[in-house]
């Protein structure tokens, strides 16, 4: 189940531990380069993301900060322009409220504002996504909240091998990059035991993954499922279900958010001719409209069927457990959307 | 410590040069928008916050400051980007939005960013105090000489970021300094309508800082308490909130009229350039004679300046999609 | 002589209970003494499996076993 890339140590990783390594080996590299945000130094990231860093790299370069996250945000912000590379753990993506402006009006503007004199390198650990009754506040996804503002590079793995490559590029790269991973993803065993699909092994040797290139996960060729981070795996569910009957379904995993791999995304489509996006974001104004509107843009006269959202719908995360499950883009979900695609055109 | 005779010729020329360019900039940005105001017209479009009267904050600070230093300022920069000693021609051109500016026209008049002398702006309120203490971090964690200054407005002592990174200045013992231009005004409402204590500068011991509150709009006594936070933050000793007590001699932005402001509130307003003068002139620092070379010397900088910004070339259109990312 | 590898001793407080979440290396692959190879929970905390020693491991207790702080894990074959 989980995805061999061919590694040289035989080490099956969470993804929690793979971005860890990530980032341990770049602050090894890197003495410009630090850790800032809440519970990291002591408790080691409410994610995990931080664990054994402080022991190795001192507190002077893990910082825990006081609940202040506009704050230290600009404060990171300011370390990058003077040339360090900090490293920001935000843990809930649904905290972004308390720090937006400095994240989209100063940290993803300077670089163009000032035109070029000043770089912010930063990269931000971010959690997402929900499914264990965490409800409205602590749940949240909002790709399309920060892949809208211009300025900034998001990247959402799948897999702990994805999750270690992309990592490093984010860290090498001179911009402001989000890291972003599912919840119920890290392979956390409070929330949930690690889904094995998502362990992967993981090399030793430092590798990057390009910014914008998605990933194929399962070649087919009656339906194109596109997904990121949990809707992969649940895409890769439907399609084992789906080839039980008689339909070949292809798994695409768009990895990154910004840049979107737009040509990826319509060669598959080109090739299947039918289209499902499952996100966990918000329905409107997000990623699967923008997905749709690669195809609309381009082609759209390859579909042989009208694309299908399988998204959050337009509210907010439900508390109570039947209620989110309904919400949630499930397995069940994407299968009623793969056989609605199998229906054609009404006209 | 009082300022030597050189310091003091220094800070007056710098806030002649300030005021000179800020004469010159009304000027030029009426043109195009009469006879109706349309703020996106004329060859100086946008919103324009004019430094008329705080000139001698950013001369009593910057005066202690140098090539390690780095200063942060807000939407009203004009003096502390002067000051500071940014680059006055591609300052000039960034305000007119020439290819030839700071940024290549892509910041404007509250973006203005100079990386040859560490100046940054924030056209939100308060949001370059965290950059600026971030700034300040960099240096201790890097062990590197060089303090870090931000420039803010009465204003935004109210606001979230003020109170999250002073906590933090105060918690880390950064080597940090937040000016606060007090000209008693965030746009039309007042501070003692909207301040819940009357000295922002009381609020220091609040995040461990020394806190100073400076009178007069003096450059004089400015650049002595300024000396004081600079010797504290160059010492390890920490932060300071100093607090200058400032007059905003025009409206909140050219085309406010600050009727809000009672009459006689507007007319006891002393212009602190001419007092300036006036004072050194009495005390033999300049003779006439040097003093009006010295002018003429400025004069004929800013004529200059403004003469580059407006004959630059405009950026290509297509520039807009450049410098995103590095 | 093979050598038990059981769950740090320090980490149960009052629980009776934990749980295996993960091997990061095979049944039969080779370990060194001090890697971390295995994840394991008690109550909310999430636990590091190190190797006592260098050698062969055997995995005895899959991922979501329960186990108690005696339970054997696994084995390790020196070499």
């Amino acid at each position: 189940m989980a995805h061999d890339h061919g590694n040289d140590t035989g080490r099956t990783f969470t993804m929690a531990r793979a971005g860890r390594e990530a980032v341990i080996s770049e602050m090894r590299k890197h003495p410009n380069m630090f850790l800032i945000g809440e519970d990291i130094a002591k408790l080691g990231g409410v994610f995990g993301t931080a664990i054994g860093m402080a022991a190795e790299f001192g507190t002077a370069r893990v910082i825990d900060t006081p609940i202040s996250e506009t704050g230290f945000i600009g404060i990171a912000t300011g370390a990058a322009m003077a040339g360090m590379r900090p490293v920001i753990e935000i843990a809930f993506v649904d905290f972004i409220g308390v720090c937006f402006n400095a994240i989209f009006n100063f940290a993803a503007k300077t670089h163009y504002m000032s035109g070029g004199q000043f770089k912010t390198p930063m990269t931000f650990m971010i959690g997402y996504g929900g499914g264990y009754c965490d409800a409205a506040q602590h749940s949240q996804t909002l790709f399309a909240t920060l892949g809208h503002v211009p300025g900034i590079k998001i990247v959402t793995p799948a897999d702990a091998y994805d999750a270690k490559g992309l990592m490093h590029s984010c860290l090498q790269d001179d911009n402001v990059t989000i890291w972003m991973v599912h919840k119920r993803l890290w392979g956390l065993g409070w929330l949930g035991f690690p889904l094995p699909a998502a362990l992967s092994e993981v090399p030793e040797h430092d590798y990057t993954i390009p910014f914008g290139q998605s990933r194929i996960w399962r070649e087919g060729k009656d339906v194109t499922i596109v997904g990121l981070g949990l809707t992969v795996h649940n895409a890769l569910t439907a399609a084992d279900q789906l080839a039980a009957e008689g339909i070949s379904a292809e798994v695409l995993d768009l990895r990154s958010v910004v840049p979107m791999d737009r040509d990826g995304v319509f060669r598959s489509v080109a090739k299947t001719g039918r289209l499902v996006v499952a996100d966990e974001d918000y329905m409107s104004f997000g990623v699967t409209a923008e997905v749709l509107a690669v195809v609309a843009e381009r082609d759209p006269s390859v579909l042989k069927a009208p694309a299908v959202r399988v998204a959050y719908p337009d509210v907010p995360v439900p508390f109570s457990r039947p209620m989110e499950e309904f919400c949630l883009p499930n397995v069940e979900r994407i299968l009623t959307a793969v056989r609605a695609t199998m229906q054609g055109f009404k006209r | 410590m009082k300022p030597n005779a050189k310091q003091r010729i220094w800070m007056y020329e710098a806030m002649y040069r300030s005021r000179r360019l800020d004469d010159a900039v009304l000027i030029a940005y009426s043109e195009g928008k009469t006879p109706v105001f349309n703020m996106g017209k004329g060859p100086l479009p946008g919103e324009m916050h004019q430094s008329f009267g705080q000139e001698p904050c950013a001369v009593g600070v910057c005066a202690h400051l140098g090539a390690d230093d780095a200063v942060g300022a807000g939407h009203r920069p004009h003096h502390v980007a002067v000051a500071r000693g940014v680059n006055l021609n591609r300052m000039a051109a960034e305000l007119f939005g020439k290819v030839t500016g700071l940024s290549g026209g892509r910041g404007g008049h509250m973006h203005l960013y100079d990386k040859d002398v560490n100046f940054f702006c924030s056209g939100i309120i308060a949001e370059g105090m965290g950059p600026g203490a971030g700034m300040a971090l960099a240096r201790k964690m890097t062990g590197k000489p060089g303090i870090a200054v931000a420039f803010v407005g009465d204003g935004a002592a109210n606001q979230g970021a003020f109170h999250e990174v002073l906590n933090m200045v105060g918690l880390w013992k950064l080597p940090f300094i937040c000016v606060i231009e007090d000209n008693k005004y965030g746009v039309s409402v007042s501070k003692k309508d909207s301040t819940a204590v009357a000295r922002n500068s009381d609020r220091a011991s609040a995040y461990a800082l020394a806190g100073e509150y400076v009178a007069g709009n003096d450059p004089d006594l400015i650049f002595e308490a300024a000396g004081r936070a600079v010797e504290r933050a160059r010492h390890g000793e920490g932060g300071t909130i100093l607090e200058l007590e400032t007059e905003r001699l025009h409206g909140h932005f050219i085309g406010d009229s600050g009727a809000y402001r009672p009459e006689e509130e507007r007319k006891a307003m002393i212009d602190p350039i001419p007092m300036y003068r006036a004072r050194l002139l009495a005390a033999g620092v300049l003779s006439a004679g040097e003093m009006t070379a010295l002018e003429a010397k400025v004069q004929h900088e800013v004529d200059e300046a403004m003469a580059f910004g407006r004959s630059s070339a405009y950026p290509q259109p297509t520039e807009a999609l450049e410098k995103l990312f590095a | 002589m093979s050598i038990d590898v059981v769950a740090p001793q320090d980490v149960w407080g009052d629980s009776l209970e934990g749980v295996v979440l993960t091997w990061i290396y095979k049944n039969g692959a080779h370990v060194t003494a001090g890697q971390v190879i295995a994840e394991m929970m008690v109550e909310k905390a999430q636990i590091e499996v190190l190797a006592p020693a260098s050698g062969r491991l055997t995995i005895l207790a899959q991922p979501e076993t329960v186990i108690d702080r005696s339970y054997v894990l696994a084995r390790i074959e020196p070499a």
